[in-house]
């Protein structure tokens, strides 16, 4: 009897324990909405003066008198969680209590994981009011009905959004049919500029008439890559490694704000869709670097060693005097103009010119249909477009913690030890980021430089978006041929008498020319309306 | 009378099974709610998705989210691979996990069985990943051993075997075995230890040799286990390890042609779309071919040894 007293009490305890689980929750998310709205009038009493200026800087903001809601906000990581997320979220929270009547909560997922979990999240229901597509297409997305059209609240909204698509910013992912879907994250600089980098001392090693800035053709840049090349035989050309793609860099390629493998225009005053595979660009490009790789001076394993992203010019192991890359200043990370104290010379291979954007190279924020509260998702989001210390806490971190300053007039900070440099550079408006550089002065002139050659120099299909869905199918299997062959063509692994020509045969064979031909029809039509 | 005996039987055999279908049921669920309940979701293959109407309301498309298979001509290549792939593992996989098991259960020192068994098994609690790079070592261009100590010293030249088509039948074959051999070894070992040892002891009273008893008593005992593995096998016809396809030839395009896998090919086209109707059409595909594959081998195996037959 006293046994059976004594189970049953005890079943009543796990069972009380299991139900008080439940409620805590419950409790908990009241207490922290009543703490919310307590600091809410707690702190537009107080108000520091640090955020006063904050606040001046950014331009009058009324203080939010009406209810709080609360937003969920995807983050993406590279491999594991940011572990100061709490710290972060808490004080952006109290800026964005105050000035848009938002608090946040941010549910992190690794990039590579995100595509599978937005699904799985829409498609279970659950809140998700702030959305991150990055470096996949956002047409998937709006196929499927699995976020909302922004036009309305923006114009109600997003009046920072909007005054930025004012000034000219490539910020919005405008579905030609159906409006705006994506907000791009806006970078510290725009356009496209491929480039050979090499060490200036190494450079002027070759006595090749060359210098820092030159536009040179290709035959040029293979003189440069050989004669560096008989110097220092042991060195390799960085950037021609792993699968990512890099057969673009040699020419003006504008894919219209959809990945290559629907057509691209090819030059910048360019009206017609091509097969960018069968320009001239591009093949001469493979010839140069079938050439490379022939005579030893691109590695053997080139093209399956795992490196996604172009190494820095120094590989750690000396060995990359030469990178072919992207050249645009870099103002967000420890870049400098040296590497290692050497100078460093970019030699151009195309103009600096701005393309249509596209999400398969950047971040888009988009509201999906699950959230609970779009419009406030939008008073977040325009803040993210418009304060600094929102951007710069969701990217940097916390002050005196991920950072410090350097100069904080000029606001250049320097990366604490507690700084795992997490950053994508993807939340909202880069151009307010802190600037972690040393020279940041030079940088800056140059960055400045940059942009305006590049915003000046758009392409003809800059402001179009292909709208692909029609074509859905083709370009799935034309995305299955491009991963069979531009990773081993582009790194001059393959025999290209034998290889290119089958390569074009089964991009014709998938469709190609049908889905070039639908992009054109449609560009056409949005030139028209110009 | 005979009705009596009957009830009586009926009666007594349903109070002894009782408490095993109740032991079943936490496995019948898990079944049901695992393996049955999502099957809805096959109805996503045939729809144009829309996360507004919900899975259920989203319209009707016919067979257009399986058009990107049938494209281009690749489907012929990549469908060859996949089934004479799994069809080699399964011969090659077969043969020489019940050479080793019959060679393990030989071995009489407790030591050394311990030894082996634990090497044997060893590659296949690696990760497919580990796998690659092993193999990455061994066969790199630059820097492998294979290039490096034995055939540049011996010819002058290297081999770049990951653009070289020819060599890559034979490498995931030899990988496969070298990890997967361990695990299937333990099942049929188990099989063997379970063979009486009067049988054994019967056939050298009457003079057999070592040979002799393997054919004339291990491997028929071991039939059964053999048809059930293959039954098993066969309907993951149409599936493959994506590790071994798509990490261990280190996805290197060049060599596509023989190593590419549905799986591997639906990873590499739907990576950049996320589109789950196309992914749950190729599914579907898969699913279908398998469950085809294995009702028709089983009708086989009923026509020729109908004991054998799973169902």
């Amino acid at each position: 009897m006293k046994k059976k007293v004594i189970s049953t009490i005890l079943s009543l305890c796990l069972v009380g324990s299991l139900l008080c689980g439940c409620g805590d929750k419950e409790v908990d998310n009241v207490q922290s909405s009543d703490n919310s709205q307590g600091n809410v009038t707690e702190e537009s009493s107080a108000g520091t003066n640090e955020e006063a200026d904050a606040a001046d800087s950014n331009g009058e903001v009324e203080e939010w008198e009406g209810e709080i809601s609360h937003i969920v906000l995807t983050w993406l990581t590279d491999a594991s969680d940011n572990v100061y997320m709490d710290q972060i979220v808490e004080q952006v929270n109290e800026i964005s209590r105050k000035k848009a009547g938002v608090e946040i909560e941010v549910r992190q997922v690794t990039v590579f994981d995100a595509p599978s979990a937005y699904t799985r999240w829409i498609g279970g229901q659950e809140q998700v009011d702030l959305m991150l597509v990055a470096y996949t297409g956002i047409s998937p997305y709006i196929q499927m009905s699995m976020i909302e059209p922004l036009d309305e609240l923006i114009a109600e909204y997003g009046p920072h959004i909007a005054a930025l698509h004012e000034e000219g910013k490539p910020i919005y992912d405008t579905d030609p049919a159906e409006g705006i879907y994506g907000l791009m994250a806006l970078p510290v600089n725009y356009g496209i500029g491929g480039a050979l980098q090499v060490y200036t001392d190494v450079l002027e090693e070759t006595e090749l008439p060359y210098k820092d800035g030159d536009r040179l053709t290709l035959e040029q840049v293979d003189e440069v890559v050989r004669a560096v090349y008989a110097l220092h035989p042991e060195t390799t050309v960085g950037g021609i490694v792993g699968s990512a793609p890099r057969g673009t860099w040699g020419a003006v390629v504008d894919t219209l704000g959809t990945s290559i493998a629907s057509g691209a225009l090819v030059g910048v005053n360019s009206t017609t869709v091509v097969n960018y595979f069968e320009s001239e660009e591009y093949q001469a490009y493979l010839k140069l670097v079938r050439g490379w790789y022939e005579d030893g001076i691109v590695i053997k394993d080139a093209a399956t060693i795992d490196v996604t992203l172009a190494p820095s010019i120094v590989d750690g192991t000396g060995r990359c005097l030469l990178n072919l890359n992207d050249a645009k200043p870099d103002l967000t990370e420890n870049y400098e103009l040296t590497v290692n104290g050497r100078d460093i010379s970019c030699l151009f291979m195309t103009e600096k010119y701005l393309p249509s954007p596209s999400s398969t190279e950047n971040g888009y924020w988009t509201i999906p249909v699950t959230s609970g509260d779009p419009a406030a998702a939008m008073r977040f989001l325009d803040l993210m477009y418009s304060d600094k210390d929102i951007v710069n806490l969701l990217t940097m971190g916390i002050k005196d913690l991920n950072y410090y300053f350097i100069d904080e007039e000029n606001g250049v900070i320097q990366y604490s030890t507690e700084n795992p440099m997490w950053a994508m550079s993807l939340y909202g408006n880069n151009e307010l980021l802190y600037l972690a550089s040393q020279n940041y002065q030079e940088l800056k002139a140059q960055n400045d430089a940059w942009n305006k050659e590049a915003l000046s120099n758009t392409t003809k299909g800059y402001g179009f978006c292909y709208d692909s869905s029609a074509m859905i199918s083709q370009i799935t299997a034309i995305d299955a041929v491009l991963n069979e062959y531009r990773g081993a063509l582009e790194c001059g692994s393959v025999d290209l008498d034998t290889v290119y020509p089958e390569f074009i045969k089964k991009l014709k064979a998938n469709g190609i020319d049908e889905v070039i031909a639908d992009k054109q029809a449609q560009f056409n039509a949005w030139l028209a309306e110009q | 009378m005979s009705i009596l005996t009957k009830k009586k039987g009926k009666h007594i055999r349903w109070g002894r099974v009782i408490m095993a279908y109740i032991m079943l049921l936490p496995g019948l669920l898990y079944l049901l709610i695992n393996n049955y309940l999502p099957m809805y979701g096959i109805t996503i293959a045939f729809r144009q998705l829309d996360f507004k109407k919900g899975i259920l309301k989203s319209p009707f498309c016919g067979l257009k989210n399986f058009k990107f298979l049938f494209v281009s001509g690749s489907l012929g290549p990549i469908m060859r691979n996949t089934i004479l792939y799994n069809l080699v593992f399964m011969v090659l996989g077969t043969i020489f996990a019940i050479a080793v098991a019959i060679l393990f259960n030989e071995l009489q020192n407790k030591v050394a069985k311990k030894f082996y068994q634990t090497s044997i098994l060893f590659p296949y609690l690696m990760s497919m990943v580990v796998v690659s790079s092993l193999v990455f070592n061994f066969l790199s261009a630059d820097s492998g051993f294979i290039n490096n100590s034995i055939i540049e010293p011996l010819t002058g030249n290297t081999i770049s075997f990951y653009q070289e088509k020819k060599w890559w039948p034979f490498i995931l074959t030899i990988v496969y075995l070298w990890k997967g051999i361990g695990f299937s070894m333990v099942l049929y070992l188990s099989t063997i230890l379970g063979i009486s040892k009067d049988y054994y002891e019967a056939a050298r009273v009457d003079g057999a040799t070592k040979w002799q008893q393997i054919t004339n008593i291990t491997l028929p005992l071991l039939k059964p286990m053999v048809i059930t593995m293959s039954i098993l096998n066969i309907s993951k016809i149409c599936t493959s390890d994506f590790g071994l396809f798509y990490q261990v030839p280190r996805n290197s395009g060049a060599i596509y042609s023989v190593t590419q896998t549905l799986d591997t090919y639906v990873y590499n086209a739907l990576m950049n779309q996320n589109n789950i109707s196309m992914s749950s059409a190729a599914s579907v595909m898969q699913a279908f071919i398998g469950f085809v594959l294995v009702i028709g081998s089983n009708m086989i195996i009923r026509r020729i040894s109908a004991e054998d037959a799973i169902f």
